[in-house]
C-alpha cells in the first residue's frame, strides 16, 4: 500500500492545480461584465475595469455623486441613470456614483477618469447638503479603492486636505504585489458581489438566515426612518471654505471648466417632510444659497433640487425611490439633451 | 426510462431526427436525455473518476477547487485565529 | 505572525529556502533564528521575556540534572519549584493579573483596590509556558536525559507552533533534530497539502461563521431565540474548524521542515462520552493536563469525591488557561461536571442490565448525540464575552430577556 502510494506521482496535482488556476486567470482576462452602475462594494482593479470600459465610440456621460444618484434599495433599471439611458440609447450613461460619495470623491474621480482617457461628453453630478458636514464619514476620505486606483492624480494638496488611508506595512505591501500579478486575487471581491450580491459569502450568508429567523425583519423596523434618527446629520454651520466639502466643491466645479466639460450639478432633493424639524430653518437655506453662489462657467449648471421631490418619494432622508428618481430624469432630461446635442 | 443499455446497439428507426440527436443516439444507444447523460457518465466519466492512474489529476482538481473557494469565499475583513488568542 | 497572512506566506517560503539549502549541521541554528523573526514579528520587546525564561528554564535543568547526579533530591526538587514557578508566575502576572487583583476588589467590596495594569500579554505565552514546565518536570523526573542548548533553542523557538501549539513534547521532538526526514516530492505534496487544506477550513468554514455566532458575541442586541441556537451551531464549527485549520498548518509546517509533530485533535464530534471527548479534542493541551495536574493530584487513585473534586479542578484550571476569564472557569467546570458524571454513570448505570441491553448502534448513536449536544453548549458559554453574557444568552436560547 505505502509502495504504491509512494509510487504514485500525487505531486503531479499541485502542476494540475497550477494550471487549471493559470486557465482561469486567462479566462477572467476576458471577463468583462457591464453593469449600468458600480457594484456596492468594487475593488480599485474593479474602478479601472469600469471606467476603462467606457466607451470611445459614442457620447459619454459621467454620473458622479452619491448613494441617491447610484440608487440606493431600488433596482439597477429604475436608477435615474438607468432610466435616462433608456431615453437616450446613443450615449452611455456611465454611472460612477458609489454609496460614500462626496464632492472630494467626485472631484477625484473626475480627474481620474479624465486621466484614463474617457472621452467625456458631459456629467450629471450630484451634491448632498449633508457630506458638507464634518462628521460624515465621506466629508474627506476617499472611497478606498478610488484612493488606491487615482493614486497617480492625487495632488500634494489632496493629501494634506483629505484624510488619507494608505494600507503601510509588510502584508499590504505583499497583498498589492499578489494582486499585481494574479487577475483572480485582485477581482475576489467583485467577484463575491457578482455571486453572493455582497462582497462576503458570509454576510450573504447572515442575511440568509435573519430572513428565515426574522431578525432581519425586526432590525429593519428598528432602523426604519425616522426623524430622530437623522439628528446630526445635518450641520446648520455656515459652509464656508473652510469646509473641505466646500474646497472640493469649488475645485470640482473649476476643475469641469477647465476641461471644457458640460455639466449639471444639482443639490440632492432632500425629505422636508420627515426632517422639517431640523432642517427648516434659515440656516440651512442660507447654506443652500452659498452653494448656489459658487461661481462657475457657463458650461456647468447648477440647480437646486432640495425641495424637488415631496415625502412620498423618499426611502429616508435623502434616497428618492423609483418615483423620486424619475422626478430627477424630469428635471435632468432639457439639459442632458442639449448637452448630447 | 427508455432501454439503456451497456453495450450500445444503434436502432436506425430515428435516423430521420436531427444530426445532434442522431449522433447522442449513435453515442450512447437511446434518445433519452436521461438516459443519455446518465449512460455517458457512467461510461466515460466515471471509469476516470474510478482509475486510481489518474489520482493526481482528480488531486489536482481537488486542490485548484480548495484554493478557488478560499480566496472567493474568505471573508472581506481580516480575520485571527482564535486559539492565538490564549 | 498569523497564518492566514502573506507575510507568513513569504516568511515560511523563505525560511523553507533557508532551512532546506543549509548544511545539515547549520539547520538548528536556521530553525532557531527563523523563531526568533517569527516572534519577534508580532512585539519584539517580547522576545526578551521568552528567552529569558528559556534561559532559566534551561539553566534549572541542567542544574536539576546536576544536582541529581550527586543525589541531592531536595535541592533538585527546590529547583524544580523554582523553575516552574518562575514559568507559572510569568503567566501569572501577564495573564492573571487583572482578573486576580479584580476579584479582590470585588470580594472586599473595595476595600483592597490596586490600580490594575494594563498589560500586553505576550504573544503564546499560554503555550510556551506549558512546554517549559513539562521539560523541567520531565527532567526532573529522568524522563528527559539527553539535552543541550541547541536542541533545547530548537525545541523552545520552534515557530510552526510556536504560537498556538500543539503543545510539544521534549521526548519526541528532540530525537527528529537529528534524525530529519529526507524531503522527497511526495513528503513535499502532502505536507504543502496539509496546509492548504487548513488555510481552507480556516476561511471557507471557520470564518463564514463568524457573522453568525454574533448572538453570542455582542450581549444585548435585539435577536431572536433562533438566532441563538443557530449562532450556538455555528461557533460548534467554527472553532472546530478554526483550531483544526491552525494546527493542520503548524503540523505541515513542521512536516515541510522535517518534523513530526503530534496530531492535536482526533474526531472529537464524534466521541461517544466526555472522557473520550478530551482524550480527541485539544489532545496536547488535555494530555499536559493530565500528565502535570490531574496525575500530580493522586489521578484516579483516590477516592471517588476526591477523583471527582480533581476532575472539576483540573478542567477550571484547563478553562482558566483559556484565558482570564470567570467564563472560561464556568466552561471549564461545566465539562469538570460533565467528567465526574460520566464517571459515575459508568461505574454504576453504564453495568446494569437495562443499559447493556440496548441496541449498541441505538446506544452509540444516543451516546455520540448527547456527547455533542454537551459539548455545544459548553461553547455558549466559552464563546461569550463575559458570564453575564453567556447567561444572557442562554436566556435568549430559551426565549428569555434577549430574545424578541
Amino acid at each position: 500500500m505505502t509502495t504504491n502510494i509512494a509510487r504514485a506521482r500525487w505531486w503531479l496535482a499541485y502542476p494540475v492545480a497550477l494550471a487549471l488556476l493559470l486557465i482561469l486567470d486567462a479566462a477572467l482576462g476576458f471577463w468583462r461584465p457591464l453593469p449600468s452602475r458600480l457594484p456596492e462594494q468594487f475593488s480599485p482593479a474593479y474602478l479601472n475595469l469600469y471606467v476603462g470600459d467606457a466607451p470611445r465610440n459614442k457620447p459619454v456621460i459621467a454620473f458622479l455623486g452619491d448613494s441617491v444618484l447610484w440608487g440606493y434599495k431600488i433596482p439597477e433599471a429604475d436608477s435615474a441613470a438607468n432610466v435616462l439611458q433608456r431615453r437616450f440609447p446613443a450615449s452611455r450613461m456611465l454611472n460612477m456614483s458609489y454609496e460614500g460619495g462626496s464632492t472630494p470623491n467626485s472631484a477625484v474621480l473626475l480627474r481620474y477618469a479624465l486621466h484614463a482617457g474617457v472621452p467625456l461628453a458631459g456629467a450629471v453630478i450630484n451634491v448632498n447638503i449633508k457630506e458638507f458636514n464634518h462628521a460624515d464619514s465621506a466629508y474627506r476620505t476617499l472611497h478606498p479603492s478610488l484612493e488606491r486606483t487615482a493614486e497617480a492624480v492625487l495632488t500634494p494638496g489632496d493629501r494634506r486636505v483629505l484624510k488619507m488611508h494608505p494600507a503601510v506595512g509588510l502584508n499590504p505591501a505583499l497583498n498589492r504585489f499578489v494582486e499585481r500579478y494574479w487577475r483572480f486575487y485582485r477581482l475576489r471581491a467583485d467577484l463575491c458581489e457578482m455571486i453572493f450580491g455582497t462582497d462576503d459569502m458570509a454576510g450573504a450568508l447572515v442575511r440568509s438566515v435573519q430572513n428565515i429567523t426574522g431578525t432581519a425583519a425586526a432590525q429593519e423596523l428598528a432602523h426604519r426612518p425616522t426623524s430622530d434618527k437623522f439628528l446630526g446629520t445635518y450641520d446648520l454651520a455656515p459652509i464656508d471654505d473652510t469646509n473641505v466639502g466646500m474646497q472640493y466643491y469649488r475645485i470640482l466645479l473649476r476643475e469641469l471648466c477647465a476641461a471644457k466639460i458640460p455639466a449639471i450639478v444639482f443639490l440632492t432633493p432632500t425629505n422636508h417632510g420627515l426632517l422639517h424639524d431640523y432642517i427648516d430653518v434659515p440656516e440651512y437655506d442660507a447654506n443652500l444659497h452659498a452653494l448656489m453662489a459658487v461661481p462657475h462657467c457657463p458650461r456647468v449648471t447648477v440647480l437646486n433640487l432640495d425641495r424637488a421631490a415631496p415625502s412620498a418619494t423618499f426611502i429616508d432622508n435623502d434616497h428618492l425611490n423609483a418615483a423620486g428618481q424619475r422626478i430627477l430624469v424630469a428635471r435632468l432630461s432639457p439639459y442632458l439633451r442639449k448637452m448630447i446635442r | 426510462m427508455k432501454s439503456q443499455s451497456t453495450d450500445p446497439a444503434p436502432t436506425l428507426e430515428h435516423s430521420a431526427e436531427s444530426w445532434a440527436d442522431a449522433k447522442t443516439l449513435i453515442t450512447t444507444g437511446t434518445d433519452d436525455p436521461v438516459a443519455a447523460s446518465w449512460y455517458l457518465t457512467k461510461s466515460r466519466v466515471w471509469p476516470f473518476i474510478a482509475d486510481a492512474r489518474f489520482g493526481p489529476i482528480k488531486l489536482g482538481v481537488v486542490l485548484f477547487v480548495i484554493i478557488v473557494l478560499s480566496i472567493l469565499l474568505s471573508p472581506s475583513t481580516e480575520s485571527h485565529f482564535i486559539y492565538t488568542d490564549f | 505572525m498569523i497564518f492566514n497572512t502573506w507575510v507568513f506566506a513569504a516568511f515560511a517560503l523563505a525560511s523553507l529556502l533557508a532551512y532546506w539549502s543549509s548544511p545539515a549541521r547549520f539547520r538548528p541554528a536556521v530553525l532557531v533564528l527563523c523563531g526568533i523573526v517569527f516572534y519577534a514579528f508580532a512585539y519584539p520587546p517580547y522576545l526578551i521575556l521568552i528567552a529569558g525564561l528559556a534561559t532559566v528554564t534551561y539553566a534549572c535543568a541542567r542544574a536539576i540534572v546536576s544536582l541529581r547526579k550527586r543525589h541531592a533530591i531536595s535541592t533538585a526538587r527546590w529547583l524544580l519549584t523554582a523553575g516552574v514557578s518562575a514559568s507559572v508566575g510569568v503567566l501569572f502576572i501577564y495573564k492573571y493579573t487583572p482578573l486576580f487583583l479584580g476579584s479582590v476588589e470585588e470580594i472586599s467590596r473595595g476595600k483592597i483596590a490596586v490600580a490594575i495594569p494594563h498589560l500586553l500579554i505576550p504573544l503564546a505565552i499560554s503555550f510556551f509556558t506549558f512546554e517549559f514546565v513539562h521539560f523541567l518536570v520531565d527532567v526532573y523526573l529522568g524522563k528527559i536525559v539527553d539535552f543541550d542548548v541547541r536542541k533545547f533553542a530548537t525545541f523552545a523557538m520552534f515557530y510552526p507552533t510556536l504560537v498556538a501549539g500543539p503543545i510539544k513534547r521534549y521526548q519526541n521532538f528532540a530525537p527528529q533534530i537529528d534524525h530529519m526526514w529526507r524531503p522527497t516530492p511526495l513528503f513535499v505534496a502532502a505536507n504543502v497539502y496539509r496546509v492548504i487544506l487548513g488555510l481552507a477550513k480556516k476561511s471557507i468554514i471557520a470564518d463564514s461563521m463568524t457573522p453568525l455566532t454574533q448572538p453570542l458575541l455582542t450581549p444585548g442586541a435585539p435577536y431572536h431565540t433562533g438566532d441563538y441556537w443557530i449562532a450556538m451551531f455555528a461557533y460548534t464549527a467554527k472553532i472546530y474548524f478554526d483550531f483544526t485549520g491552525y494546527s493542520d498548518i503548524a503540523i505541515g509546517m513542521a512536516g515541510l521542515l522535517g518534523f513530526q509533530i503530534l496530531e492535536n485533535f482526533d474526531r472529537p464530534y464524534w466521541s461517544p462520552n466526555i472522557s473520550l471527548f478530551w482524550r480527541r479534542w485539544h489532545i496536547s493541551l488535555s494530555s499536559w493536563i493530565r500528565d502535570y495536574i490531574f496525575i500530580p493530584l493522586g489521578g484516579s487513585r483516590h477516592n471517588k469525591v476526591v477523583t471527582m473534586i480533581n476532575l472539576a479542578f483540573v478542567m477550571a484550571v484547563a478553562g482558566l488557561w483559556h484565558g482570564a476569564q470567570w467564563h472560561f472557569v464556568v466552561w471549564g467546570l461545566w465539562h469538570g461536571l460533565g467528567l465526574a458524571v460520566h464517571r459515575v454513570w459508568s461505574l454504576t448505570v453504564a453495568k446494569t442490565k437495562f443499559v447493556l441491553n440496548f441496541q449498541p448502534g441505538l446506544a452509540a448513536s444516543v451516546s455520540i448525540a448527547t456527547t455533542f449536544a454537551f459539548v455545544m453548549f459548553g461553547w455558549v458559554l466559552f464563546a461569550s464575552p463575559t458570564l453575564a453574557a453567556a447567561m444572557g444568552a442562554v436566556a435568549g436560547m430559551f426565549g428569555g430577556l434577549q430574545s424578541k
